[in-house]
Order: structure tokens, then C-alpha cells, then sequence
């Protein structure tokens, strides 16, 4: 079985667009809300694209705004220029 | 040819982090960067380290800027509409002085590491990644004092958190930690800071127990505990990268890396024991117990982290199972001892209520009714009688932890695990195989440790009994900052303010 990799996001009006996107382009993500924050899980890997924000935000969006808005995440990090992974090897 | 208006991400990283180092042509590299060999690490390439977020310095200050501006707006909202008084209870704000006394101070002690390791890296990646954490944890601290600063004016044990932290028994179980890791080599900083730490650690501290101070009404603290984890996510990644980076440079690295993840886990562990007690006791309205906050944030993740260095032939922690174990005792454990020791602490602490007790009976099926529970039903019974228990005695420390020895062994817990050492004809002891283990690697380093009992028994703390230390060399002011909580004087005080809240009163007895 491949590893969970994580990423916990603070519960903001923004935040929560990431979130979406997340979903969108994630299927196999699994999302928790706690208090003041969500949790996101998926198996092996999970991507964050900069254009699935942007459409559903409707405005321009940097991928380092990330930064703003994560509390904590668990695996290896890939930042491009249009997108944000996490991922485990095993 | 067209000349390309904006440099991509990685273009503009490697211009502005790399291109602006150079080839030192008058001074060696060995003279500059004179700590960078003696701990026996390999590097035979820096330019191999990566940095996956690839921040750069103008970057770095937009963002932080606008962090900033946010936790601001936001202290400024809590204190002006009086938020303190809509806190769950009172007892909440005790974890707050734990936290201000002994986890703000480890925050400016980051700061000293990272400005040091910062400066001792010949790798241009790795002094910048180092500089802006140290400027990280420079911002933490300060945010974690101006939050705090309001709840001073409303509360007590507050007043002189950084003499506190300095001189305070209890308090040198998280000085110590940091002195240790800023006193190795800078490799073994950041394994011991951002890899076992940061990566590993951290998380259960600033993230289920920061979820929890939201969940208590404290806005501030969740504000400031968020964004810090903010640029945490950051600091993990770099002591992923960092133990990555350290792995493929050299197979001779291997066993060294791997003595220090033993090492810093067990001492990492061992510090939390602190957080356990603050998440299972100290918060009114619970979010997780420490054994659930564990499983998630230790265990799974934990796991799925070693599963994927076991390539490089990096192993799990040398007695994590122990540790696994210990989840659902080390809270009660710790409780214990600061509910007996309430005389000499900056905080109050008090038999959980009925409620409460169902609750960790409910979250510890195995061991808590079997073993906790009537303890603690027997100190209350004692509370009830007029005869609150306080322990007179001062208690044996670890030589290396520098925790109590109370800590069961992990196939008994009723029994008291003890290990001790001896070094040129003086003994030493422990709490525990993995603090031993520590001290039996590099005895002449921890005989130096300053133990806070020892030290008052040599008359080094000023006067001869516990309440002349408490209060002059302590600097905490018996009967207002410390002992019981119910019928204290925040106690009476919360009452005053919610005169109609049955909830505020965890009462079950008089003091």
C-alpha cells in the first residue's frame, strides 16, 4: 500500500477555493474538517494546479501564495511554476 | 532573439541564491566554513541541494509582510473586543503560560541556531534556506510575545517568562533540549532541529493543539500558531531536503545520520510529554487526545516518512515502539506530576471533572481507567476533605531529559522505569533505555547538564526551602501564581466575570 501524503490548510474564504481545486483535480483526496483548519489525505500523491484556482477564483494566482495559507504537510515536495505536488517514492 | 521578460521560478532562484555566491580567491573554504568537517559528514557537492519551494529573498518579504499584517489586525481585534473573557475557562490560559514560558524562548533559541548554521554552510542553498528560517523564528517569537502580552494584564504567571525559562525547574526540560542541539555541530543541528524536530515533531504541538486554542475561543493563539506553521511548512521541508540531500552525498553519512535521528527522536519525544499533558488536561474543550494526535501525526505519518527513506538505509527510530506504547500513558504521567508539584510551577492545575474524566476514560480504554483514574479520584477525595495533596519532596531528574523519573517502563507501566550510568566513579541516572543510551554516547558532554534539583540542593537557587526558591529565585509569586486552580484567584476572578456560567466552574470542591 502506498503512503498517505497530507496537507493541512487553514480554514479561510481563500483557503478554501484551494481546497476545491484540490478536489477537482484530486478524486482520491479525502477531506477533514477540524477546527479552524482542513486536512486533506491522499494515497501516494496529491497535485495543486495553478489554473484549476485561478478558474475558480477568478482571479490571477501565484503558486507561492500557497505558503499563506498551509499549516503543516507530509511528503516530498515538487513546486513548479504552475503546480504544487506532494508525493512519497515507497 | 527575443529577450525573455520574466525569469521562471527555478531561473530566477538560481540567479538569485547561487549567482550571488562566489569562489572566495585570498581565504580557503576550510578557513571560512571552519565547522563544516568535524562531525565526519561527507559533502562532495552542494550544488546538488535543492530546494523545492525556491523562496527568494524579495519573495520571502512580500509574503512574510503580508503574514504579519493579518496576525496583527487580528491581535488588535481580540483585544479590543475583551476576548479573553470568551475563552471556554479559565484554565485554558495555564496552557498559555506553558507555552509563553516554554516554547516562546525555544522559538529566539531557533533563531540563535539558524543565524549560526546559517553562516557555517559553504552550500549558497543552504545559508539561505537557514538565514530566512532564522528570520522565521525570529518573527515567532515576537508574535508569541505580543499575543501573549495582552493575557498578562488579565492573568497570572506571565510576568518574566524569559527569567522564568532560564531558572525554573520544569523549564529546563525544553531549555535543555534546545542548548543540546545548538551546542552539536551544525549537521547535527539540523537533523536534530529540522529533520527530527520540525518533520517529524512539531506538528503535535503547533497543529492539533493550536486547532484546540480555536476551539477554546483563543483567537490570538491560533492566529499566531498558524502562521507560524505557515513558514513551518517550509522549515519541514528543508529538514526533509536536508537529510535527503545529507544521504546521497555519502554512504559514510549513513550511520551518522541515522545515530542522530535516534538521538533527537527520543529527545523530541520525550519534550512532548509536555504537549500530551496540555492537550489531555489544559484545554476545557477537547479537540483529540494526545494518543489520537500521535497515531496521526507520529504514527502514519511518521511512517509513511521512514518507509520512504528506507532506500537510502535510514531505519524508524531506535525505541519508537516504546514510545508507541507510551501514548496512552505519557499525559497522565506528566499530569501527575505537575498536579503534586503545583506549589513550585507559573501555572495552576486542578483535578479534571467528572466530564473530563469520562472523557479520557472514553479516549484511553486501556489504560486509564485501569490506572489513572483511581489515582486521580483518590486525590480528589483528598481535595474534597480540605487535604489537597502537594508533594514536599523534591523529585529525582533525568541527567538527560531532565523530566522527574516517573515514567513507567513500557511493559509495566506501574512499575518506575529507572536506568543509571556510571562515569569516572560517579553515577548518573535516567528516566528511561533511550536517555541512557544518550548519556552512555557522549557522557562528558551531559555531566555538565545543570539539573534544577541538584542545583537548588547545592544552594545555588538561592534559599534553603521550596518556597524561598518559588519566590525569590523563581520569581513566581506563591498563592497567586501557582498551586491549586479552584478558588484561586482567577478562579474567582473568571466567576466574577461570568456570574450567570454554570460551565465556567469546574468546581466539584473547595480548595
Amino acid at each position: 500500500m502506498t503512503s498517505l501524503v497530507y496537507m493541512n490548510l487553514q480554514d479561510t474564504d481563500y483557503a478554501r477555493s484551494i481546497v476545491d481545486a484540490i478536489v477537482q483535480d484530486n478524486p482520491h483526496a479525502e477531506i477533514q474538517h477540524q477546527p479552524s483548519m482542513i486536512r486533506i489525505e491522499a494515497q501516494g500523491r496529491l497535485d495543486i494546479r495553478r489554473e484549476t484556482v485561478e478558474e475558480l477564483t477568478g482571479s490571477v494566482w501565484d503558486i507561492q501564495e500557497m505558503l499563506m495559507y498551509v499549516i503543516t504537510l507530509g511528503g516530498n515536495v515538487v513546486e513548479e511554476d504552475d503546480s504544487f505536488s506532494l508525493y512519497w517514492n515507497s | 532573439m527575443a529577450v525573455k521578460k520574466r525569469l521562471n521560478a527555478k531561473e530566477k532562484y538560481r540567479c538569485m541564491t547561487r549567482d550571488l555566491d562566489w569562489e572566495p580567491s585570498y581565504q580557503t573554504h576550510e578557513d571560512i566554513y571552519p565547522h563544516e568537517r568535524f562531525e565526519g559528514i561527507k559533502i562532495t557537492d552542494w550544488d546538488k541541494w535543492e530546494d523545492p519551494f525556491r523562496l527568494t529573498m524579495d519573495t520571502y518579504w512580500k509574503y512574510q509582510a503580508e503574514k504579519e499584517k493579518k496576525l496583527y489586525a487580528i491581535f488588535d481585534a481580540f483585544s479590543q473586543n475583551n476576548g479573553h473573557t470568551t475563552l471556554s475557562d479559565a484554565r485554558y490560559v495555564n496552557a498559555l503560560k506553558l507555552f509563553l514560558s516554554g516554547v516562546t524562548p525555544l522559538e529566539y533559541q531557533a533563531y540563535q541556531g539558524f543565524a549560526r548554521v546559517g553562516r557555517q554552510f559553504s552550500g549558497a542553498g543552504a545559508r539561505i534556506a537557514c538565514q530566512m528560517q532564522a528570520i522565521d523564528e525570529l518573527r515567532h517569537v515576537q508574535t508569541q510575545i505580543h499575543a501573549m502580552s495582552h493575557y498578562n494584564k488579565h492573568f497570572n504567571g506571565l510576568h518574566d517568562f524569559a527569567h522564568m525559562h532560564d531558572r525554573v525547574w520544569f523549564l529546563s526540560v525544553p531549555k535543555s533540549f534546545f542548548e543540546d542541539a545548538r551546542t552539536a555541530g551544525p549537521f547535527e543541528f539540523l537533523t536534530a532541529i529540522s529533520f527530527s524536530f520540525e518533520y517529524v515533531l512539531t506538528n503535535l504541538l503547533f497543529v492539533p493543539f493550536m486547532s484546540g486554542a480555536a476551539f477554546n475561543g483563543d483567537m490570538a493563539t491560533v492566529t499566531f500558531g498558524f502562521s507560524a506553521q505557515s513558514d513551518e511548512a517550509r522549515h519541514m521541508t528543508l529538514g526533509l531536503e536536508v537529510i535527503k540531500f545529507l544521504l546521497e552525498q555519502h554512504e559514510d553519512n549513513v550511520p551518522i545520520i541515522q545515530r542522530w535521528i535516534d538521538k533527537w527522536f527520543w529527545r523530541g519525544y520525550r519534550l512532548l510529554t509536555l504537549v500530551g499533558m496540555m492537550m489531555d488536561y489544559m484545554l476545557p474543550n477537547k479537540v483529540m487526545s494526545w494518543s489520537e494526535a500521535w497515531g496521526v501525526y507520529f504514527e502514519e505519518a511518521g511512517g509513511a516518512l521512514f518507509k520512504d527513506l528506507e532506500r537510502y538505509g535510514i531505519r524508524p527510530p531506535k525505541h519508537v515502539e516504546e514510545a508507541n506504547i507510551a501514548k496512552d500513558h505519557v499525559s497522565h504521567q506528566a499530569w501527575s506530576i505537575f498536579y503534586q508539584y503545583s506549589q513550585a510551577t507559573n501555572f495552576h492545575t486542578w483535578m479534571p471533572t467528572d466530564e473530563e474524566l469520562d472523557w479520557l476514560s472514553e479516549k484511553y480504554p486501556d489504560t486509564f481507567d485501569k490506572i489513572y483514574r483511581p489515582r486521580f479520584e483518590h486525590w480528589r477525595a483528598l481535595q474534597e476533605k480540605g487535604e489537597r495533596f502537594y508533594n514536599p519532596t523534591l523529585p529525582m531528574l533525568c541527567q538527560i531529559c531532565q523530566i522527574p523519573l516517573s515514567f513507567g517502563e513500557p511493559d509495566d507501566q506501574t512499575t518506575l522505569s529507572h536506568r543509571s550510568a556510571e562515569h569516572e566513579g560517579e553515577r548518573y541516572h535516567f528516566c528511561s533505555q533511550g536517555c541512557c543510551d544518550i548519556f552512555e554516547y557522549e557522557p562528558t558532554k551531559y555531566i555538565q547538564a545543570w539539573l534544577p534539583v541538584h542545583q537548588i540542593l547545592q544552594g545555588n537557587c538561592g534559599g534553603a526551602d521550596v518556597e524561598s526558591v518559588v519566590r525569590d529565585y523563581y520569581n513566581i509569586n506563591p498563592g497567586q501564581d501557582n498551586f491549586e486552580y479552584l478558588g484561586s484567584t482567577e478562579h474567582r476572578r473568571w466567576q466574577d466575570w461570568h456570574p450567570n456560567d454554570r460551565n465556567s466552574t469546574p468546581a466539584t470542591s473547595k480548595p
